[in-house]
């Protein structure tokens, strides 16, 4: 009875709050209702016995995303910027027909594909998880959430991955610079934060290494490790260290790609030896998939902290910002 | 229901009534800083109860040490939170002045 009556509670708020997002006024309290909003849906993930999602929500849905509006608003109210901003967005309305007409052309095809991809799915009453625990066995993990992930959906995953790098290039793209060096210095944090950071980053990590570690048996995995890594990255920038800027070039492509590549590079040696891309073999299922996931770690918190971190003023504009003020 | 069931919902009512009063305070103060005052209060004492009630009801050392680990880790962040955002107010209130 009271589980009912809290979840009830909880999707009231939730649609309370969804409600409030959408049709606030202030930009500020639009963002800080949308954090809300993420930590209510985590919330009800919990209560739906998945925290796996539960944990991404929390970290993505509602930090990440978070702290990159607020960013977006910082950017928008400076004065100077707000003009640049809208210098940039006529430009793209202004593109000439050609390019438009294939951008059509190429989002018509897409929405086909993705039509037929949707037709061609065949209802399976009560979902796939009898299926999921009949071949747990033979996965290489104890986990089913991981096992769906990792093997039987490894290719989801490996796409994925590929999406967060496309993201960071995109942005890397529109800032016009190729990796972190040339972000101006962070602001110097008070002593009380940077206190607080330097007694957290050794807890980071280590939450970080145990969720990835308790992937293989229990909720947990590359994903949410490595969002707990990145969220660490994006804390030390806050509290003045140079962070991920301080990569030199080799590194931080490396880093970034690494878990893309380990799952390519996984995937066509199965696809020799096999015929099968991204087969594993029994045998070494599990250390495959551990060295899957650890890789994807690192790349996914240094591609989620570099979403947030190449948001931040670089060097070049700080010059440009003092010489339009002398 | 034993003696330590009745003293674990006491202490959970407890801090469900901090974390009412923390609510309330942040709605009606007037200003930011006595709202920062009313939430961290929630905060510290509103959690420190419901996490002592918790203890008193599982009874099991790991369990017990691992809420305390979630107590001393909110206050240690919201204690921070609390910090910078009071820090901000005051330095927007000294550079107010210059500004006019």
């Amino acid at each position: 009875m009271t589980g009912i009556l809290f979840d009830m509670a909880l999707c009231a708020a939730l649609i309370l709050t969804g409600w409030r997002v959408l049709h606030s006024s202030d930009h500020f309290q639009a963002v800080v209702l949308f954090i809300t909003f993420g930590l209510i849906l985590a919330l009800a993930w919990v209560r739906l016995e998945a925290p796996d999602i539960a944990i991404a929500e929390a970290a993505v849905g509602a930090s990440l995303a978070g702290v990159m509006l607020l960013d977006a608003l910082r950017v928008m109210r400076s004065a100077g910027k707000e003009h640049e901003q809208e210098r940039r967005w006529t430009n793209v309305a202004r593109l000439p027909s050609f390019h438009l007409f294939f951008s059509f052309i190429a989002a018509v095809v897409v929405l086909v594909l993705l039509i037929c991809a949707v037709l061609e799915l065949s209802g399976r009453q009560g979902g796939l998880a009898d299926l999921v625990h009949a071949e747990l066995e033979s996965s290489g993990t104890k986990h089913p959430v991981t096992a769906v992930l990792l093997n039987f959906r490894g290719y989801d995953t490996w796409i994925e991955l590929g999406v967060l790098l496309l993201a960071v290039l995109g942005i890397l793209t529109i800032r016009e610079c190729s990796d972190l060096r040339s972000l101006a210095p962070p602001v110097a944090s008070t002593i009380v934060f940077e206190t607080l950071v330097r007694g957290i980053m050794p807890l980071v990590l280590l939450v970080s290494g145990y969720l990835l570690w308790r992937g293989g048996f229990a909720p947990g995995g590359a994903f949410q490790a490595g969002v707990v890594l990145g969220a660490g990255c994006i804390l030390l920038w806050m509290a003045g260290h140079r962070s991920l800027a301080m990569l030199g070039d080799a590194t931080w492509r490396i880093l970034l790609i690494l878990g893309f590549l380990a799952f390519l590079a996984l995937g066509s040696s199965s696809l020799l030896h096999t015929g099968v891309f991204l087969a594993y073999d029994r045998q070494y299922a599990s250390l495959q998939i551990f060295l899957l996931e650890s890789a994807a770690t690192l790349s996914i918190g240094t591609t989620l902290a570099g979403l947030v971190l190449a948001l931040q003023p670089l060097k070049k504009d700080l010059s440009q910002a003092n010489r339009d003020v002398r | 229901m034993t003696i330590w069931d009745i003293f674990s919902i006491l202490f959970c009512l407890a801090g469900g009534v901090f974390f009412l009063a923390g609510v309330v305070g942040m709605l009606r103060f007037p200003d930011a800083m006595s709202r920062l005052h009313a939430l961290t209060k929630a905060d510290n004492l509103g959690l420190g109860f419901i996490v002592f009630g918790l203890c008193l009801r599982s009874l099991a050392v790991p369990v017990i040490i691992k809420l305390l680990l979630i107590w001393l880790t909110v206050m240690l962040a919201s204690s921070t939170a609390c910090y910078l955002v009071g820090n901000y107010i005051l330095q927007k209130a000294e550079d107010r002045p210059k500004e006019n």
